[in-house]
C-alpha cells in the first residue's frame, strides 16, 4: 500500500512497528508526547526530560521511547513535507492500525504545527551560502570605494564574513541588476 | 646610465609615431585588464627584436603605472620620462590625455585589490526551486549572485543564493551607500 505522508511510498516495517507501540500509549500521553516532538522539530530540541517522565507514566522501555520518538518525527516531518490534508493523514494512520482517536489528535497536532515546522524544513533545504547580514563598513565622502561586510551561511550553519571593497562607481549598475532580478522575481 | 637612455633612444626611434600610438593603447588596454600587448601584433610593423620590445614594454608600462605621469606637469614627470626621446613624451602625453580616466580607474583597482578583497564584475541567474530532500514542494525562486572579487593573492568567486528578502536586504544596503 503507498502512503500520501510518506511520498506516495510503502510504510516501512519499523513504523508499522512503533505504531502499535503508539497504540499501547492513552491519546492525551501521545499528545504531549506528539507536541514536544513537534516542538522539536522547529526549535531543535527535544525535553527528554519531559519525555522520560511521559514514556515512564507509560511503562516504555527506553528503546521503545526512542523508537515512538523516531515514529512521531518522521510522521509529522514527512507528512508536512509532502503538503498533505489533516484529515488524509488522520484516515491513512488509521489504515496502519493507529486507532481513531490517537490519528485525529496526531492529525490536529500536525495541523497546529505544520506552518512552523515548514518554515524550518524550508530554511534547512540545501542552499548555497546565504545571506544573513550585511554591513557598510567604511564609505567615506572622497574616497571612490565602500568597504561592505556580507555575513554568509551556509546550510550546516558555518559563518562566514567576507569584507569587500566595491568601486562607487560600480554600484548603480549592480543596483539595476539586482532590481532587475527582484521585479522576476516578484513575477513568478 | 648613459647605455640606457641610448638603448631607449634607439628602440624607440624604429617606431614611427602612428605604431606608436597603437603600442601605446594597447600598453593602457592591459593595464585596465583587456587583452595583453603581445610582440606578435607589432612584429609586422616594427623592427624590434623580441628583447627590444620586452625593454620597450616594460618602459611604458612603468610610465603609465606611475601616478605622477598621470597629471601631464612636466615638473611632476618622473625622470624615466624625461629620458625618453621627445617624440614619444609627445605621444605618452596624448595617449595619458585620452585615457586618463581608464587609467585611474585602473590604478585605483591595482591599489585596491593590494589592500583588500575588491569587487571586480559579478553576474547572476534567477533559479525557480521546485522542492528539496526537506520539502518536497518549496517553489520558491532564488537569485544566485556571483560576485567576482579579487585579492592580492587570486581571484575567487564569492557566490551567494539569495531569496527575496535577503535580495531587498542587499538593495536597501547598496541604495545606502550610493543609490
Amino acid at each position: 500500500m503507498k502512503f500520501r505522508f510518506l511520498g506516495d511510498a510503502d510504510c516501512p516495517d519499523w513504523l508499522l512497528a512503533e505504531i502499535n507501540t503508539l497504540s499501547r500509549m492513552t491519546s492525551i500521553k501521545m499528545k504531549v508526547l506528539g507536541q514536544l516532538v513537534a516542538k522539536s522539530l522547529t526549535e531543535g530540541t527535544l525535553d527528554e526530560d519531559k519525555v522520560k517522565k511521559l514514556t515512564q507514566d507509560a511503562k516504555l522501555e527506553p528503546g521503545d521511547t526512542k523508537a515512538i520518538v523516531a515514529a512521531l518525527n518522521l510522521i509529522l516531518s514527512s507528512s508536512t513535507s509532502h503538503a498533505v490534508s489533516a484529515t488524509d493523514l488522520s484516515s491513512e494512520l488509521q489504515q496502519l492500525g493507529l486507532p481513531r482517536e490517537h490519528s485525529t489528535t496526531l492529525a490536529r497536532i500536525y495541523t497546529e504545527h505544520s506552518p512552523q515546522i515548514t518554515a524550518t524544513l524550508s530554511a534547512q533545504s540545501l542552499r548555497l551560502k546565504r545571506l544573513s547580514f550585511i554591513e557598510t563598513l567604511e564609505n567615506e565622502k572622497t574616497s571612490p570605494f565602500v568597504k561592505i561586510a556580507f555575513q554568509t551561511s551556509d546550510t550546516a550553519g558555518k559563518e562566514e564574513t567576507n569584507k569587500v571593497t566595491i568601486p562607487k562607481e560600480s554600484i548603480p549598475v549592480l543596483l539595476a541588476e539586482l532590481k532587475r532580478a527582484r521585479s522576476l522575481m516578484e513575477g513568478l | 646610465m648613459e647605455d640606457e637612455t641610448e638603448l631607449l633612444q634607439n628602440i624607440f626611434t624604429k617606431v614611427n609615431s602612428d605604431v606608436m600610438n597603437q603600442f601605446l593603447h594597447a600598453c593602457v588596454d592591459e593595464i585596465c585588464g583587456r587583452k595583453r600587448v603581445t610582440f606578435q601584433q607589432f612584429t609586422n610593423s616594427v623592427e624590434w627584436t623580441e628583447n627590444e620590445y620586452k625593454i620597450a614594454r616594460q618602459v611604458i608600462f612603468d610610465l603609465l603605472r606611475n601616478p605622477a605621469v598621470l597629471y601631464l606637469e612636466n615638473e611632476r614627470m618622473p625622470h624615466r620620462y624625461v629620458e625618453t626621446p621627445a617624440e614619444l613624451q609627445l605621444a605618452i602625453r596624448t595617449c595619458v590625455n585620452i585615457r586618463r580616466e581608464h587609467l585611474v580607474k585602473a590604478l585605483l583597482r591595482e591599489h585596491s585589490i593590494k589592500n583588500g578583497t575588491t569587487l571586480l564584475d559579478f553576474d547572476w541567474r534567477l533559479k525557480w526551486i521546485m522542492g528539496s530532500s526537506k520539502l518536497a514542494t518549496l517553489k520558491e525562486p532564488l537569485l544566485q549572485l556571483d560576485l567576482i572579487i579579487e585579492d592580492s593573492k587570486s581571484q575567487q568567486i564569492l557566490d551567494l543564493e539569495l531569496n527575496r528578502d535577503e535580495l531587498d536586504m542587499l538593495i536597501n544596503a547598496l541604495e545606502e551607500v550610493g543609490g
